[in-house]
């Protein structure tokens, strides 16, 4: 039988799939195979650069997402009343984030100013403040890892988990986020409380900081007591709200 | 008392209208549409009055069709090549007008590749670009999961290829 470094070279559609965080069951021999191979770890960084390529061409196309967008006239009385759930939701991530933008001192000024000048100094997985679900960051993996967020919120949740991915990803649900890249850290300025934030680290991570507000709210393995799920070894949840805790 | 089921799709709404808006807008190149149909979608689910077992891809097979209906009714096409006037307003910007320019460029360049892609391949790339997994993708699609990824790296061929031939870049 052959050892995982020893097996077959994965096609190119299976190393797009690691790199989109699709892993294939087949994903840790895969991983140990790409620790050794060259040619395969060659192809990935292509990979990797080519679909950053197309992404960056279709962001060209996009138009803001409408905060307040019109419903349309309804039939009925429950639609009126979810109307007005989902009016008032988007209304009030709307005001927010134009607050926001309109104060020159707020990260999100800065950050969409930097994205009309073309030059955005942030490694961004959309150039729209108010996109979510999308990934786009890839940061070196490194023994040790930090993640930290500028700002605490009372509802925001970091999901962290293990992926056999060699690329981080990072993805938030509901919020206004920009983020910066370092080597082996990841800035994410948390502007409007997000439901959740989940983050995906390579399983060569050995260690991983979260920090708050500049605290430490959670560092694996130390809390892995923490699981979201008991029977998941490969994912903890970390509160944003940091009440106690220490800078690392 | 908020009812469970209204709360359940205002978060539904909170965490897929970005990226429901952001495929629709990409694929007709028209933001108000993008908006209308990405909203009569939602409605359509509180209508259901239960949570589907895949809501992004309900969401995603219900605008599609909404997109299809639309289109047989008005006669109307899908503008993914035509529209360049909704295209003005994101040159606009501090860039000036000679960059405002470049990027209107671009900006046709990445439709008219877009447009040579076969309808599912295009829906493909468009939709895994939006933020949706590959198994949303294959729900929404009636696909294979384990295809996806097949027609995902085709699909990103065919239009580097075609982008880099309308840029004059060697292929």
């Amino acid at each position: 039988m052959a050892s995982p470094t020893e097996m077959v070279h994965p096609d190119d559609a299976t190393l797009l799939a690691m790199i989109h965080g699709e892993a294939p069951h087949s994903a840790a021999a895969l991983q140990a195979h790409l620790g050794t191979c060259a040619d395969c770890t060659s192809r990935m960084d292509q990979l990797l650069r080519e679909d950053s390529a197309i992404a960056a061409q279709l962001r060209l196309l996009d138009h803001p997402v409408p905060a307040t967008a019109p419903m349309p006239p309804r039939r009925h009385r429950r639609a009126g009343r979810f109307r007005r759930v989902v009016l008032a939701t988007a209304s009030a991530a709307a005001v927010t984030a134009a607050m926001l933008a309109a104060l020159p001192a707020s990260p999100l000024h800065r950050w969409l100013t930097r994205l009309g000048k073309g030059t955005p100094s942030v490694a961004l997985g959309s150039t729209d403040a108010a996109s979510t679900l999308t990934s786009g960051i890839a940061v070196a993996p490194s023994p040790i890892m930090l993640v930290r967020f500028v700002r605490e919120h009372a509802t925001g949740v970091v999901e962290i988990s293990r992926t056999t991915s060699p690329l981080l990803t990072f993805r938030s649900r509901g919020g206004v986020t920009a983020y910066t890249v370092t080597d082996a850290q990841v800035a994410i300025d948390n502007q409007v409380a997000a439901e959740t934030y989940l983050i995906e680290v390579p399983t060569m991570v050995r260690e991983l900081k979260v920090l708050v507000d500049g605290r430490l709210a959670a560092q694996w393995p130390a809390d892995s007591a923490r699981l979201s799920d008991p029977s998941d070894s490969s994912r903890f949840r970390v509160d944003l709200r940091v009440r106690q805790g220490r800078v690392p | 008392m908020t009812d469970p089921f209204e709360h359940e799709v205002a978060r539904c709404f909170q965490r897929q209208f970005p990226a429901l808006f952001r495929y629709l807008d990409r694929a007709l190149g028209d933001p108000e549409l993008a908006s209308d149909i990405a909203q009569e979608s939602f409605v359509r689910l509180f209508e259901r009055g239960a949570m589907p077992d895949e809501p992004a891809s309900w969401l995603i097979t219900v605008a599609r069709n909404l997109v299809r209906d639309g289109a047989r009714k008005a006669g109307r096409r899908l503008r993914l090549l035509e529209q360049a006037g909704r295209d003005e307003e994101l040159g606009a910007d501090e860039a000036g007008p000679a960059a405002a320019l470049e990027q209107q460029e671009a900006r046709e360049r990445v439709r008219a590749a877009l447009a040579q892609l076969p309808p599912r391949d295009r829906d493909i790339l468009l939709l895994r670009h939006s933020g949706y997994s590959y198994r949303e993708i294959s729900v929404a699609l009636e696909l294979a999961e384990a295809s996806v990824g097949t027609i995902l790296l085709r699909a990103g061929v065919q239009f580097r290829s075609t982008y880099a031939a309308l840029n004059g870049e060697p292929d």
